[in-house]
């Protein structure tokens, strides 16, 4: 079945995202959630499953902070809760995580999702065989790169279509340590009105520093609309769409329209066009769809 | 304390690969021409991976192979074949991160260890003991922990550990940056990493200029100099302490090798280093120096002062002026390749492979027919030089200088 999984920003915003037609959320919080748009506290986690399971929603939590040692006890606390909680899957990047599902016996609510690492489907499949219930594709190769990797594994892996994309993920203060030298005060926590421009460039490129360091996005919106088709037919089943930066409003328009288009309702190349047009701001692209990088330094 | 802290340093060809070992690296790593990071820095054919091991053994060395690529679709084709020829050659270890990659060599080059890259940011020692159970051999921490978390990671897994404590350092969790990707198409995770996070940015908020124009941000990192923890680390049973910068000179490599085989060795023989020792040897490392450097995470979160602001931090030092081929006791020349300029009778000092730091004047300068020299200004020029000092073949030569960094922040 097609999942498309979306990011809510409050309890209210599960109803309104069942009714545009999404089938998964992914739901973040303090201290175990990096980069979500929104932090329920862990208290809400309960109500946020009964709601989900009424509106027959699947709930993923994200559990993609890295994990130091003295972290750990947390963490396995953690996971047994999401286990006796019922969760319907678990992001992560440290294999940390993996090893501690494995002891609490929940490998197969794990998503996989180390931003930069599955590039092909022998990597792809790896994690797969240890029995987790999906991995997340690299959001940074080409479409066909992407297609070649789904025709060949078993139909559990994701496909981050939709939002800014994040580019790197720094431990440190980066900004806070730039306002000191720069003996500037600033606010620059948790500020996410931030953004990067180049010396030379024109592209602004969101920058948030939170609790868990610096994060950089791209300087482009991703949109799939013109891709979604072909990504299905290739055999990915599960479509994120990030509201990073935006509101339940642009999340909901955004599923809606990829709704519409793989119902054959609009027309994808008209959407896009529509689309970037009204979100000019935001430099809607193709992403890395048609841009293939290269291997070596150039001259 | 059980066995001795592997001491793992870069080799970006042959000629450094050599000169590693001679100043004391009990293993060097390198990138083969296939499946490696650093596209620059790997350059190693077959050939010359085999030339490598047999220099490396003949002097008690072990010879490591990044085959840390992460492989796009195209990519995987060969591998086998080459994870075999590196068995064959005898390697003893390969760094990756793909665990295709790694899989392979367990099913296909069995006598391979498989290092785990430090691109998996393993912070923990479930991460280490994940890898373990999969029949890894060592698991390279990310940069991003503590002295604290290091030792308590190795408290608790009984993977053998390796952990960075010289070179540069990647402002992000290796391998989840894709910064150059973005902005110059090169893949950061396949060897073409741009550094754009050492490039100079505008901040805005909104559309508010908060940045100084005077100093624009910028998300560069001092390099990593880990010195001080050594003695913890050791007694904290790490395998291996790891010195990056496979694009960096055979001075660079020589300075620091040397200097880290003196402290290590120091401290299995006293048990610890004094205050004094130390300074002794920050002050040696401080003459390879290209980049001024800071502590990283040993200590917890970097202070503003661990970063780069307003340098490049790219500065080329004209400190090493020359190679020693050869040395005469009874005449007491040393023939020299020159590497920067210099003239005869200056102070200068003298380290080689069995010779430690030594100052010394330089007497008469000549060249191959014997003419007096005013000045040696010729790259790799032989000369002779009267010296009043013992010298030995592979030492080098550097200029005496006094390094002021109190106007870098």
């Amino acid at each position: 079945m097609l999942d498309i999984i979306v990011t809510p920003f409050a309890f209210e915003d599960l109803k309104k995202v069942k009714e545009a037609k999404a089938t998964s959320v992914v739901i973040g919080t303090p201290f175990f959630s990096v980069r979500a748009v929104h932090e329920f506290p862990q208290s809400e986690l309960k109500n946020i499953k009964e709601e989900c399971s009424r509106l027959g929603l699947q709930m993923y939590v994200l559990v993609n902070r890295f994990f130091v040692e003295e972290e750990l006890p947390k963490l396995r606390e953690f996971l047994a809760f999401l286990k006796e909680l019922d969760v319907d899957g678990i992001y992560y990047g440290d294999e940390g995580v993996l090893y501690e599902a494995q002891c609490l016996g929940i490998k197969d609510k794990l998503i996989y999702n180390p931003d930069t690492l599955i590039t092909n489907r022998m990597d792809a499949q790896y994690y797969l065989d240890e029995g987790i219930k999906m991995v997340t594709i690299s959001k940074d190769i080409t479409l066909d790169e992407m297609v070649s990797i789904a025709k060949h594994i078993d139909k559990k892996c994701e496909v981050i279509i939709h939002g800014r994309l994040n580019m790197m993920h720094s431990k440190r203060n980066l900004l806070s340590s730039y306002m000191s030298f720069v003996k500037k005060n600033e606010n620059v926590r948790n500020n996410y009105d931030l953004y990067l421009m180049e010396e030379n460039r024109d592209e602004h490129m969101p920058i948030v520093e939170d609790e868990t360091g610096t994060h950089v996005y791209t300087g482009f919106t991703l949109a799939s609309f013109e891709e979604i088709q072909i990504l299905k037919e290739a055999g990915i089943q599960h479509f994120r769409i990030d509201g990073i930066f935006h509101d339940i409003d642009y999340v909901i328009e955004a599923t809606k329209l990829y709704r519409d288009i793989l119902d054959g309702k609009k027309e994808a190349e008209e959407v896009f066009e529509t689309y970037s047009k009204k979100y000019e701001e935001d430099h809607v692209t193709h992403g890395f769809y048609y841009t293939k990088t290269s291997k070596v330094k150039e001259g | 304390m059980e066995k001795k802290i592997e001491l793992l340093a870069p080799a970006g060809d042959l000629e450094r690969l050599k000169i590693a070992v001679l100043y004391g690296a009990d293993a060097v790593y390198l990138g083969g021409k296939q499946f490696s990071l650093r596209s620059r820095a790997s350059n190693f054919t077959i050939e010359d991976i085999a030339e490598g091991v047999k220099f490396a053994n003949a002097h008690g060395a072990h010879v490591h192979v990044t085959v840390n690529m992460l492989p796009h679709e195209e990519d995987l084709d060969g591998l086998k074949e080459y994870l075999m020829e590196l068995e064959r050659i005898g390697v003893t270890a390969i760094i990756a991160a793909s665990p295709t990659i790694m899989m392979c060599a367990k099913k296909y080059a069995p006598k391979l260890e498989v290092h785990v890259s430090t691109q998996h940011s393993s912070t923990n020692a479930s991460a280490a003991n994940y890898w373990k159970q999969k029949g890894m051999d060592r698991v390279v921490l990310a940069r991003e922990v503590t002295l604290e978390e290091i030792k308590e990671t190795a408290k608790h897994t009984d993977v053998p550990l390796e952990v960075f404590i010289h070179g540069g350092m990647c402002i992000s969790y290796s391998g989840r940056c894709v910064l150059s990707n973005n902005m110059t198409g090169r893949d950061a995770n396949r060897g073409g990493c741009a550094q754009s996070c050492r490039w100079k940015y505008r901040l805005f908020e909104k559309n508010r200029a908060i940045h100084d124009e005077k100093d624009l941000f910028s998300m560069s990192s001092k390099d990593l100099m880990a010195a001080r923890y050594i003695p913890e680390l050791i007694h904290a049973g790490i395998a291996s302490l790891k010195i990056e910068g496979r694009m960096k000179s055979s001075y660079y490599i020589a300075t620091l090798i040397k200097t880290y085989r003196l402290l290590i060795d120091e401290v299995y023989e006293k048990g610890n280093i004094s205050e004094e020792r130390l300074q002794w040897y920050f002050n040696e490392f401080s003459k390879a120096e290209n980049r001024p450097t800071a502590i990283g995470f040993y200590e917890g979160q970097p202070l503003p002062s661990a970063q780069l602001y307003g340098v490049n931090g790219a500065g080329v030092t004209q400190e090493y002026i020359a190679y020693v081929l050869d040395y005469s006791e009874e005449t007491q020349v040393a023939t020299l390749e020159v590497r920067n300029n210099f003239k005869p009778h200056i102070e200068a000092e003298v380290f080689g492979p069995t010779i430690t730091t030594t100052k010394f004047m330089f007497g008469d300068l000549y060249d191959k027919d014997g003419n007096k020299m005013d000045v040696a200004k010729t790259p790799m020029q032989v000369i002779y030089a009267k010296v009043p000092c013992p010298m030995e073949k592979d030492a080098m030569i550097r200029k005496v200088m006094i390094k002021d960094r109190r106007d870098i922040y």
